[in-house]
């Protein structure tokens, strides 16, 4: 990563014309699958979330002129992706998801009535993740996202890292407190 | 852990581990390929092809504007033909025997035409056309209607007033002249049925 870095950061004498092919090859494999990654964690959906990370390079590719300019390439994309994500969702409800995405993590090995219990358990944990206030959930699904430490949560989330962590301590706890309810019923 | 917890850390795991098709990338780099080749196409096509911002703009006004000229044009030509066709007294004409041989008189408004002159046939037919038109105009119906005629007690009553004579036109009055019918009556009676006493006497 820190080759990409310094790439981009040996963007700013370089010209538009300049821009090589190779160079967006080099950007794509670089950031392709975190960037996927994080549109996934919204949506839910391997072809909705590829789709956001093509419009991120298109984004690229029509803002190459401010590339430069840019001083963390790697949060700048991330925001890009996660912006578009969460515009998807207008569009793309990802509960219609749910069940395939639920369907990919049930252990095949397993009895069918446990199967069953486990599939309902996980929708109901997706389904309480979606009724969790719109900060927290943010909070938890790019926390989930291994390659993104709180300070970059933070940046993409325009929040301070103080209030990250705080909101992923309320986002687990509130969650905990709704499942444990749920299945006491 | 109990099994809420469990499901929760298995949704996240899934979502960390979430993996791109294999081919994703090449995919993405072959539309960003497409999408470079059609802006450098742009980039070097000739200025006023592509169009944005303020030029697109001015092409668009540009377009209105030849677009009301494309209308006015017909609109102004339609309007130099028709002073032709209007009337005009120094040439206006009345024939006479047609005149005394219809009740109305028809007016040719077309411009005398010299014998060893022969017009253009496209003029003659538009001049035909615009004669028709204007006959058409003489013969319809005129608005608003014209009055009708007079009766014969309107016409006694214009004689009347015509001659100014005072004892008819006392007539008119409807109280003078019951008081004088009443008078005649009165008199009348008094020639043809004279008084019984008289008689007695």
């Amino acid at each position: 990563m820190g080759s990409i870095e310094g790439w981009s950061l040996a963007l700013s004498p370089i010209k538009e014309d300049a821009w090589s092919e190779a160079d967006l090859a080099v950007l794509v494999q670089a950031y392709s699958t975190l960037l996927f990654r994080v549109a996934h964690s919204i949506l839910r959906n391997p072809a909705e979330a590829e789709d956001v990370v093509q419009d991120v390079f298109v984004r690229v590719l029509q803002h190459r002129r401010s590339l430069p300019a840019v001083r963390d390439l790697r949060v700048w994309l991330v925001r890009i992706a996660w912006n578009l994500a969460l515009d998807r969702t207008r569009r793309v409800r990802p509960e219609q998801w749910d069940e395939l995405f639920i369907e990919s993590l049930a252990g095949s090995n397993l009895p069918a009535d446990q199967a069953m219990q486990e599939t309902q358990r996980m929708q109901s944990v997706l389904r309480e993740l979606e009724r969790l206030p719109k900060s927290e959930r943010h909070a938890l699904l790019l926390s989930a996202i291994d390659e993104l430490g709180t300070a970059e949560i933070a940046e993409v989330m325009g929040r301070s890292e103080s209030a990250v962590r705080a909101l992923l301590f309320r986002a687990r706890t509130r969650l905990k407190e709704r499942l444990e309810k749920g299945e006491r019923r | 852990m109990n099994h809420s917890e469990e499901a929760v850390e298995k949704i996240l795991a899934a979502l960390r581990k979430a993996e791109a098709p294999s081919d994703m990338n090449l995919r993405i780099l072959r539309m960003l390929q497409q999408k470079d080749a059609i802006h450098s196409q742009r980039k070097s096509a000739p200025g006023w092809l592509s169009l944005s911002g303020t030029r697109s703009f001015a092409f668009g006004t540009a377009f209105a504007g030849l677009f009301a000229v494309a209308l006015f044009v017909p609109a102004l030509l339609r309007l130099r033909h028709h002073p032709s066709a209007t009337f005009d007294g120094s040439t206006a004409s009345v024939r006479p025997t047609q005149a005394a041989s219809s009740p109305r008189a028809q007016v040719s408004f077309a411009p005398p035409v010299h014998p060893l002159q022969r017009p253009k046939s496209h003029k003659a037919g538009t001049a035909r056309r615009e004669d028709s038109q204007l006959l058409e105009t003489t013969h319809a119906p005129s608005q608003p209607a014209p009055p009708l005629p007079l009766t014969e007690q309107e016409k006694l009553l214009i004689d009347i007033a015509h001659r100014g004579d005072p004892q008819q036109l006392a007539m008119l009055n409807t109280q003078l002249r019951l008081q004088e019918e009443k008078e005649e009556k009165a008199e009348f009676q008094n020639f043809f049925e004279p008084p019984a006493s008289g008689e007695k006497q």
